[in-house]
């Protein structure tokens, strides 16, 4: 049985925001709870999906386990040591084993950088090795996304999409992680090197024995990369549990509702607008509904049931609940 | 009856530090008939915004379109939107292939303005890719709107033409559209944004209507969204559409003909039901068995992840190797160094000549040896 290798509790991430010059001076400003209290555990050579829309804090789940930015609460449990509350010199040798694959590579490889420099950069950090240690390990590195050689001379604007992609998971190969942190490294990729880019993700996972967590709103891809998969709505999890369950029998209406608006099922299905439920699907605060469920205004289910008391009162908030052998759901009337 | 014709079209730029031409768009012909919507999907590279934009004589860089026709037809007019390219562009060619240009640049800047001046935009709108982006952030959704209705419709009044956006706002679907109406570009989300784009075409009454990757970048909620939107316009209102876009789901949805684009040309062309039905998938589960497509679409189309692939943990088909680059193109066969169903009959042929579109079906055309007659 493979071991918990990270372990998130009751994490939360708050930025404030000031408005104008007065609330400054007077210390006061809005709070956006970009990550609302939530757990999680990570098991070695497992992936785990994050799904959800833009702004729902994905992102910022991945960071804060990275310490790029500090959480505002919570612990962050790494191989059975906290390093929510280390200082920065004891994390320092932990940063190793953790890495993560940046969203939009051409703002992560620097510009002024020859490839090569970037992958011995990435060698270097943790410790100065030989000339001839790095020219080794650069061409395993290359062996390993499936680069050319004949790449280590350019500069990053001159490979394609799919090939920075794979300069960016050898740098961050190049230390030799335990855990990936991959954000969304599939979006603004054409179909077939999609599709290169995810083999190469399993390849690597059977190959090094990785833990991913897998960022992404790509419904398909999580799906398919992904032995479990958490959905967050508005900075919290609102159904956890196996893959394909949460693919193939969703009990949250939100997942219920991500999952029918995938183009492809719609086109197959007969009844092409089933995930019409009117209202208005663009627009929403980021600040959380001021009571109860985060869901409920755009919940069908809510609407359904004459919007029932319990999801709007603020003393009920639905927490995740295991309903069927670890297959998570917070939510009053699960599907 | 077609609207628009597109015949031979090429656009190439010119790499200085490479000092050879990116052949962008390298000899494509398109038709589209009225009301229908064609769909031209690709890799990112392969030609397909280059294209629109050759359409609407938006290429600013050098040398830029320099030959083709395009055949644009209004009112029962026909018209050449390049018409007298010969006079401002000087083609040396070599086997064929254009080796080099000489284009008076800033005398066929000023002929495709005066040219363009009353199509562009009125008879031919757009839809970009950025929504955001191809607003202007300091005018209110509404001024742009009426601004479309007043410059490209017979509405000259102001009041009217408020009146004429709120309606076009409305079609699009956007809740209490009195309200967004002074609502600044920044002030809506990526979908409504989208939602404005697409009013602000339709408010100019266009013949046609030019949507660059529409749904790219938005999440898959709004996206489904966008293409219910589009695909209720179209039966509505009849619009005749060109769709560029690389998800083939959504080509899927709203086409009703394909082209699919590869390193600058058209490899295939025809019927979306031919090209790539939803039965195609189902009955043959094997790339193999797609054969009367081009390996090229049939790789595409398996690249795709669908349901198969997570319930029976099958790995994706990649294609392997790198989107054709548009300055080195090859003798042959465009698509010849990543194809997997080259045949020793065929190789030479694919290796050294390049192949024209066969006629294989019911105006269904692949350029490919493999369906040569």
């Amino acid at each position: 049985m493979s071991q918990t290798i990270l372990e998130v509790v009751n994490l939360k991430k708050h930025f404030s925001q000031r408005k104008g010059l007065l609330s400054s001076i007077q210390g006061r400003g809005d709070v956006i709870t970009a990550v609302d209290d939530i757990s999680f555990y990570l098991k070695e050579n497992e992936t785990m999906g994050l799904v959800g829309e833009s702004g729902c804090g994905k992102t910022t789940v991945g960071k804060t386990i990275l310490r790029l930015i500090p959480p505002t609460a919570g612990e962050i449990i790494y191989d059975g040591k906290v390093i929510s509350k280390m200082s920065a010199r004891q994390f320092q040798p932990m940063r190793r084993e953790m890495q993560m694959i940046f969203q939009d590579l051409d703002a992560a490889l620097n510009p002024k950088m020859r490839i090569r420099t970037i992958l011995q950069e990435a060698i270097n950090v943790h410790g100065k090795k030989s000339t001839k240690e790095v020219k080794l390990r650069t061409q395993d590195l290359l062996e390993k996304v499936n680069l050319k050689e004949s790449k280590l001379s350019n500069f990053p604007h001159e490979l394609s999409g799919g090939e920075k992609r794979r300069v960016g998971i050898a740098r961050a190969l190049a230390v030799n992680p335990r855990i990936l942190i991959a954000d969304e490294p599939t979006s603004a990729l054409d179909v077939s090197i999609q599709a290169q880019v995810v083999n190469l993700f399993k390849d690597l996972q059977a190959q090094l024995k990785l833990s991913y967590i897998f960022i992404s709103h790509d419904l398909r891809i999580v799906e398919l990369v992904s032995h479990k998969v958490a959905v967050m709505y508005l900075g919290k999890i609102v159904e956890m549990g196996l893959a394909q369950r949460i693919a193939s029998n969703p009990r949250h209406p939100y997942t219920q509702i991500l999952w029918s608006s995938l183009v492809e099922k719609q086109s197959l299905e007969a009844n092409a607008t089933s995930a019409d439920l009117g209202g208005d699907w663009g627009v929403y605060d980021f600040e959380r509904p001021e009571t109860g469920c985060r869901f409920a205004p755009r919940c069908p289910v809510f609407i359904d049931r004459d919007r029932p008391k319990i999801c709007t009162d603020p003393t009920t908030e639905p927490t995740l609940i295991d309903i069927d052998n670890a297959h998570k759901v917070a939510c009053h009337y699960p599907l | 009856m077609s609207i628009l014709k597109i015949e031979d079209l090429h656009t190439y730029f010119y790499s200085k530090s490479k000092q050879a031409f990116i052949r962008s768009v390298d000899g494509v012909s398109l038709q589209i008939a009225a009301g229908e919507t064609l769909g031209i999907v690709g890799e990112s590279g392969s030609g397909k915004s280059i294209t629109a934009l050759s359409i609407m004589g938006l290429i600013g860089a050098e040398p830029g379109v320099i030959a083709g026709k395009i055949g644009f037809k209004t009112n029962g007019i026909q018209k050449n939107l390049l018409q007298d390219i010969n006079e401002y562009v000087k083609l040396s060619k070599q086997d064929h292939r254009i080796m080099a240009v000489k284009k008076k640049a800033k005398e066929w800047h000023r002929h495709t303005d005066r040219v363009m001046k009353k199509i562009r935009g009125k008879e031919i709108a757009m839809i970009f890719q950025d929504p955001k982006a191809s607003m202007n952030p300091f005018i209110t959704i509404g001024r742009q709107i009426s601004e479309a209705v007043r410059l490209n419709t017979p509405i000259k009044n102001r009041r009217e033409a408020k009146e004429k956006a709120l309606y076009w706002l409305e079609q699009v679907k956007i809740d209490s559209a009195r309200l967004r109406f002074n609502n600044y570009p920044y002030g809506l989300s990526g979908g409504m944004c989208q939602r404005a784009m697409i009013a602000m075409a339709l408010a100019s009454e266009p013949a046609l209507l030019i949507a660059d990757e529409p749904t790219t970048g938005l999440d898959a909620t709004i996206q489904s969204k966008i293409v219910d939107l589009m695909a209720e316009l179209k039966s509505v209102l009849g619009i005749t559409m060109m769709l560029i876009s690389h998800d083939i789901d959504v080509i899927k949805r709203l086409c009703d003909r394909v082209a699919v684009m590869y390193g600058g040309t058209v490899l295939e062309y025809g019927s979306a039901r031919d090209i790539l039905s939803a039965d195609v998938e189902t009955k043959f589960e094997d790339q193999i068995n797609r054969e009367f497509l081009h390996p090229y679409t049939s790789a595409l189309l398996a690249s795709v992840p669908s349901e198969d692939h997570v319930k029976g943990n099958k790995p994706l088909q990649a294609i392997e190797g790198d989107v054709l680059d548009t300055i080195n193109i090859p003798r042959g066969c465009r698509f010849y160094r990543r194809c997997n169903r080259v045949n020793a009959a065929i190789e030479d042929k694919c290796q050294t000549v390049e192949p024209q579109l066969f006629q294989t079906g019911n105006q269904h055309q692949i350029r490919c040896w493999l369906y040569a007659a």
